[in-house]
């Protein structure tokens, strides 16, 4: 099948992706929806920009919806930037990296029943433990972009998503009421490098802010570079 | 031993990972060994089996209306639970009638008075089941439904066997039916 992924730089929707061309599937483009409202209901914000690195490193064409990220009315620009992709690229899909978001999949479930097109959400209900595990022996390189949920702080922002990572989250989730894989917002991440990159992103320059139990990454110079 | 049936489009292997794998980990976590198979291919059903899942599909998926309930399954009178798409074949091979219907989110589901009384479903009253699908099945006078959305029966039960239909996505925050279904439906 021709599938459109919806993707917003983060590990679980480029991850979704992933498990996609795995099972024999083409992504024909990548589509992000950059909202101006930093506290979306429905879109992760944190580098949105970059994901247009992300499709180079992929050779994936990047479509790109503006919204200003009022509740139901970015549902309405999802649904534009859907039906347009659908059309300049004859998909039979869409896939996302929900996992537990019953607001985000049904919305984008209707969507796609509008279009008639399928829906995929592989890593829905999955084992987060499981996927994280598998994001590092799978070649994905995940930086932590964003936390918004105590006892996450400063120190995490930048960090990689490595065992050590795992290890440090599984001890929070089990004290604190934090998903493992930040499915509730806990945490957001920028994928520098996945399987089907054929070029890695390096981060140049970056800086962090932590406030009032928040704080973001943020990536101000970055490039491709060989693998 | 519970055995789970996969009845997702066989060239679309994805579809496991998101209607399979799901109750296949709330089967384990309930402390259960379990087999899977597909429709198309099972062969038999073990002798330790002990309930049987039909899993459901994705909306776009009609591939399973191409199959019907296959002899093997049909000829085994212990428990059976058809999830969504796995409820509609359930209820097709006893005659119902497959009719357009979409319910797609979040959906208010309320027990009937059969329902409060059934072990499957007893104590719950009212909840919220996630609903993904565009067709239901008329059912036939040997069902019992013992839970309704304001669009469609959503949990039936079988007059004569254990055999139960759940239209909506227990696997999706209503975990306890399928834990209730592994534990406490017996022959």
């Amino acid at each position: 099948m021709k599938i459109g992924a919806l993707i917003s730089g983060g590990k679980d929707s480029l991850y979704a992706a992933w498990r996609m061309i795995q099972t024999g599937h083409e992504i024909a483009c990548f589509i992000t929806i950059q909202s101006h409202n930093p506290e979306s209901y429905m879109f992760h914000t944190p580098n949105i920009t970059l994901t247009q690195l992300q499709a180079d490193a992929a050779d994936i064409p990047l479509l790109v919806q503006e919204t200003e990220g009022r509740e139901e009315i970015e549902l309405e620009d999802l649904a534009a930037a859907i039906k347009h992709a659908s059309q300049t690229y004859h998909l039979d899909g869409i896939v996302t990296g929900a996992i537990q978001s019953v607001y985000q999949a049904s919305r984008i479930e209707r969507i796609c029943h509008h279009e008639s097109l399928w829906c995929f959400s592989p890593l829905w209900l999955c084992d987060q433990e499981e996927y994280l595990k598998s994001l590092i022996s799978e070649g994905f390189e995940v930086v932590i972009v964003g936390v918004y949920a105590e006892p996450l702080d400063a120190p995490w922002l930048g960090r990689r998503i490595d065992h050590d990572f795992i290890r440090d989250i599984h001890a929070l989730s089990t004290q604190h009421r934090i998903s493992l894989a930040g499915e509730g917002g806990e945490y957001e991440s920028f994928v520098c490098n996945a399987p089907f990159f054929h070029k890695k992103i390096a981060i140049r320059k970056a800086s962090s802010w932590f406030l009032h139990g928040a704080g973001g990454y943020v990536i101000t110079k970055a490039e491709l570079c060989a693998p | 031993m519970i055995l789970i049936i996969d009845l997702t489009h066989p060239t679309v292997q994805i579809l496991s990972d998101q209607f399979v794998l799901p109750v296949l980990r709330i089967v384990q976590k309930s402390g259960h060994s379990l087999e899977r198979a597909r429709i198309e291919t099972l062969q038999s059903i073990p002798s330790s089996c002990t309930g049987i899942i039909i899993c459901g599909t994705a909306l776009a998926d009609t591939w399973y209306q191409t199959h019907s309930l296959s002899p093997i399954l049909a000829a085994w009178n212990g428990p059976i639970l058809g999830i969504c798409a796995g409820m509609q074949m359930l209820l097709s091979h006893t005659g119902g009638e497959i009719v357009s219907r979409t319910e797609i989110g979040m959906i208010p589901i309320t027990l009937t008075a059969r329902g409060r009384k059934d072990a499957l479903t007893r104590g719950k009253e009212y909840f919220s089941g996630y609903a993904l699908h565009q067709y239901t099945v008329i059912q036939t006078r040997i069902w019992h439904v013992l839970a309704r959305s304001e669009k469609a029966a959503h949990i039936v039960r079988h007059d004569t066997y254990p055999w139960y239909g759940v239209l909506f996505h227990p696997e999706v925050r209503n975990e306890w039916i399928i834990e209730r279904f592994v534990t406490e439906i017996q022959l």
